[in-house]
């Protein structure tokens, strides 16, 4: 862990109010503590001597970049933080000193005659796309957790969510530009405000994706994208494994990719449909939702899908035809998470397992028997099984009893990600939501390789030569 | 239990609560408290319950932290929202419950509840109802109904709770479903000297003096043979339902009126034969849905209304938007607060087009009048009680 000088949090609060308006700052001990959690704690508690030395919510890139200066200039480590949503601790304060609530970082505006949206960082992601909607555009933001997901942190993490990266792409391909403050406290405008991108070197690519190492994002320009008319399916099978098999002819066999592609086992089916009150699947299914310029273009998808989906004998296989059946199946996906973990009476351990087309059925198995081998996970059992599959992408679930011990249940979050690590690994494979360093920095050296890590290392330094921004999401070693 | 073994208790209550909570964060966009004031996370459903467990776990004494931890967990309008928001998309935790159980740690360790809100708890223990309006004064408005005091003969205990004698607005709406019920040839009596049912009490964390009345409260139910209560405030029958000891009160079936009147009219025993032309919005109290799930009955009386257009609230039933005056908050007020709930409810009523808004709960009755009044729309906006505007279409 890096070290840095340690100072009293009320000279650091007397500092910043000679440079920052009093209602940015929060010295608050509660306040403080609820800035330095996000979903894992109980993996590394937060301790009374961790407490941030203050929480400071600027409302102006002019002010987020006299923070940076400030805090350059004290080498006192800034954590950046929207909604501390991150499942593998990329928004995690990790060391004493300030975090930086972007939360105030709050415009929006819809540039119709331009085609593009600016907006900071601060918005939760589900406002952004409600603001869109109103004007007839799509928001190609997706992530499970769109109510309450800030939507800078889902910049930094370019993470593609629930979608199918072959239908919508990554956040990265609509990000125009960007307003970035330095971790030194310079201001960068990258980009464009013209729609075609930048050939050649755009540092905006250095930032979107850029797990939060390199800059405060303090503003976003993204593209509009007009809004899509929707058709949706369902396919129940008997088993996963002609089900996996149904996913791979869709890539093989050229059928248009869906945006969504979503996967319960049987398990989570009969709970979550259960808890909806749908009819109980007899077996593991797979729900998809296209999308078309006209209803025509996206019925026609979704039959395309549904015909290529036969060929693999599932039970069933159908366009759903009317809206609130979708919405109750939507709705049973969505909640199959927390109905799961009620259920079991626990907290879940989430993982990201992410397959190759062809590797499709292995990696499912592998992914159903991941517990095998790790001590404490075996104590769970197998674990439930969900995801996007037609991203390739499994998640499974353990239910981490309650009363474990907080050290026992970090000992299971452990062996979790050394198994996500050991097999998105040896099929040559990424996660594609929750970003690359935090907890996933082993994976990272063991997927890419010392010298990969090296580089990023050394650009690191390059942007933040004191490495005080968001230290240790990219660990020492 | 010593004082040391119910503190002991609490703390441990508390945790084992709070356990189930993993900082996902889902529940403060639902949290009404944390949309009205600055962004501060401790201002919001699990930024309360954090601040909570871990003054616990560190076993935290400093008073001004304590102060600070008390501002927070008081200012909770204990409606739900945040426990539906959980319970539908994380891990299930009762975060109100575990607010109400800090409420009632921080009144063992005197240091709450707000400065504000010991008047209320005083005028309980001394008058029998947190509005300090003395038995007296109370009897006699509870007489001027004109309802029977109860007897054996009395189908039904009508239980008009603290806040009608207390406020012109409520007592309009009381006396209102005093003429439904005479209308309906209900044969109700009333406790001449009826006190609280110990609900702000509860919410205040005062435990000790809610179940001192909570037993007169039983006492006076068993020796008058009380097989039937309708309540008039929300609060009141959530806390008789839910609150009392189940096993003493079996035997008594408590309904809120609005699903009293729902029976009635199922009955034909109240008809309503006069037109009321316009359309009307339905403002869920929390403790009536959120609470007990009762959305359809008060929904049922207003369709039974001839020529009445419902209209809903973009966010209704279990989405509902508090009212901004649950969990004591009807004797307290908090700095932290920019904008009032009451006022965005009425400007959500404006925009769903309503002419009047209507609500079963006489708390939501006076914060949303206070409502149209401070947004000046008293021309646009009518507030009225469910029995009031079934008092119309006699």
């Amino acid at each position: 862990m890096a070290e840095y000088p340690e100072y009293k949090p009320e000279h650091i609060y007397e500092d910043l109010r000679k440079i920052l308006p009093e209602e940015s700052l929060s010295k608050s001990l509660f306040e403080r503590i609820n800035n330095a959690l996000d979903p894992y704690t109980f993996a590394s508690d937060i301790s009374q001597e961790e407490i941030p030395y203050i929480v400071v919510r600027p409302a102006s890139t002019e002010q987020v970049s006299k923070l940076m200066k400030y805090a350059h200039s004290k080498k006192t480590p800034v954590f950046v933080r929207g909604s501390g949503t991150s499942l593998q601790g990329a928004s995690r304060y990790r060391h004493k000193g300030i975090v930086l609530n972007v939360n105030r970082l709050n415009h929006l505006n819809i540039m119709k005659d331009y085609g593009f949206v600016e907006f900071g960082p601060g918005h939760r992601v589900l406002y952004v796309k409600e603001q869109l909607e109103k004007e007839g555009y799509f928001l190609p933001l997706v992530p499970g957790s769109i109510r309450v997901a800030s939507i800078g942190g889902i910049i930094s993490n370019n993470t593609t969510a629930h979608a199918v990266d072959s239908c919508l792409g990554k956040p990265r391909d609509y990000i125009l530009g960007l307003e970035v403050v330095l971790p030194t406290g310079e201001v960068l405008q990258t980009g464009t405000r013209g729609l075609r991108r930048a050939a050649g070197t755009d540092l905006t690519h250095y930032f979107v994706g850029g797990d939060g190492l390199l800059g405060v994002i303090t503003g976003i320009r993204m593209k509009l994208l007009p809004g899509f008319k929707n058709a949706y399916g369902v396919a129940f099978f008997d088993d996963q494994i002609p089900l996996a098999r149904a996913v791979q002819r869709i890539y093989l066999e050229k059928a248009p990719p869906p945006l969504f592609l979503e996967f319960l086992d049987k398990r989570v089916a009969q709970i979550s449909f259960e808890i909806q009150g749908l009819a109980s699947p007899p077996g593991p299914l797979i729900m998809f939702h296209a999308i078309g310029q006209t209803e025509e273009e996206a019925t026609y998808k979704i039959d395309q899908l549904v015909g290529v989906i036969q060929k693999e004998s599932p039970i069933d296989a159908k366009r759903i035809e009317e809206l609130d059946e979708w919405r109750r199946i939507w709705l049973a996906r969505e909640s199959a998470l927390p109905f799961i973990c009620q259920a079991a009476k626990g907290v879940f351990g989430l993982s990201e397992i992410v397959s190759t087309v062809p590797d499709l059925v292995d990696c499912l198995k592998e992914a159903m028997n991941m517990s095998k081998g790790m001590p404490t996970l075996e104590k769970l059992g197998e674990p439930y099984l969900f995801g996007h599959i037609g991203a390739l992408t499994f998640h499974p679930v353990f239910v981490l009893p309650v009363d474990w011990s907080a050290e026992e249940k970090a000992k299971a979050i452990d062996e979790m990600f050394f198994k996500e690590a050991e097999i998105n690994a040896k099929y040559g494979t990424c996660g594609g939501e929750w970003g690359q360093f935090a907890r996933r920095t082993p994976f990272y050296l063991k997927r890419y390789g010392e010298k990969a890590f090296e580089l990023v290392r050394e650009m690191k330094k390059l942007f933040d030569p004191n490495n005080i921004l968001n230290p240790d999401v990219l660990p020492d070693e | 239990m010593q004082e040391e073994e119910i503190e002991g208790k609490l703390k441990q209550d508390i945790l084992d609560i709070l356990d189930y909570c993993i900082n996902c964060r889902f529940c403060l966009p639902s949290c009404p408290l944390f949309d009205i004031t600055t962004g501060d996370i401790s201002q919001g459903a699990s930024g309360m319950t954090r601040a909570l467990y871990y003054a616990v776990k560190w076993g935290e004494t400093d008073k001004e932290i304590l102060n600070e931890l008390r501002n927070i967990l008081y200012s909770c309008m204990t409606c739900r929202n945040c426990e539906v928001a959980c319970k539908d998309l994380s891990t299930g935790t009762r975060l109100a419950e575990a607010i109400e159980k800090g409420r009632e740690l921080l009144i063992e360790e005197m240091i709450g509840p707000m400065p504000q809100q010991k008047r209320a708890l005083e005028s309980l223990y001394l008058y029998g109802n947190p509005y300090e309006v003395p038995s007296s004064k109370r009897k006699a408005w509870l007489m001027g109904l004109n309802v029977p005091s109860f007897s054996r003969e009395a189908e039904v205990l009508f239980f008009i709770g603290c806040t009608a004698p207390n406020d012109l607005d409520a007592q309009n709406m009381a006396m209102a479903l005093v003429q439904l019920l005479k209308e309906a040839q209900i044969r109700c009596g009333i406790l001449e000297d009826e006190i609280c049912c110990g609900c702000p009490s509860l919410k205040m964390g005062e435990r000790g003096l809610f179940e001192e009345i909570c037993e007169k409260n039983l006492n006076q139910f068993t020796s008058l043979g009380v097989k039937r209560i309708v309540t008039f405030s929300p609060h009141c029958f959530d806390t008789f339902l839910n609150r009392y000891p189940q096993e003493e009160m079996q035997g008594i079936k408590v309904q809120h009126y609005s699903q009293f009147l729902a029976d009635l009219i199922e009955q034909k025993q109240l008809v309503f034969k006069t037109r009321v032309e316009k359309k009307v919005t339905y403002q869920d109290p929390c403790y009536l849905g959120r609470y007990n799930d009762v959305y359809d009955e008060p929904r049922r009386v207003l369709d039974s209304i001839p020529g009445l257009e419902l209209v809903e609230f973009s966010r209704a039933r279990a989405d509902s938007l508090c009212c901004g005056g649950g969990g004591g908050r009807m004797w307290a007020d908090f700095d932290a607060e920019v904008d009032r709930l009451a006022n965005i409810r009425v400007k959500e009523a404006l925009q769903a087009g309503a002419e009047i808004m209507v609500t079963a709960c006489p708390w939501c009755l006076i914060n949303m009048v206070d409502g149209v009044k401070s947004l000046n729309v008293e021309d646009s906006m009518k507030i009225k009680g469910l029995p009031e505007l079934c008092v119309e279409a006699l």
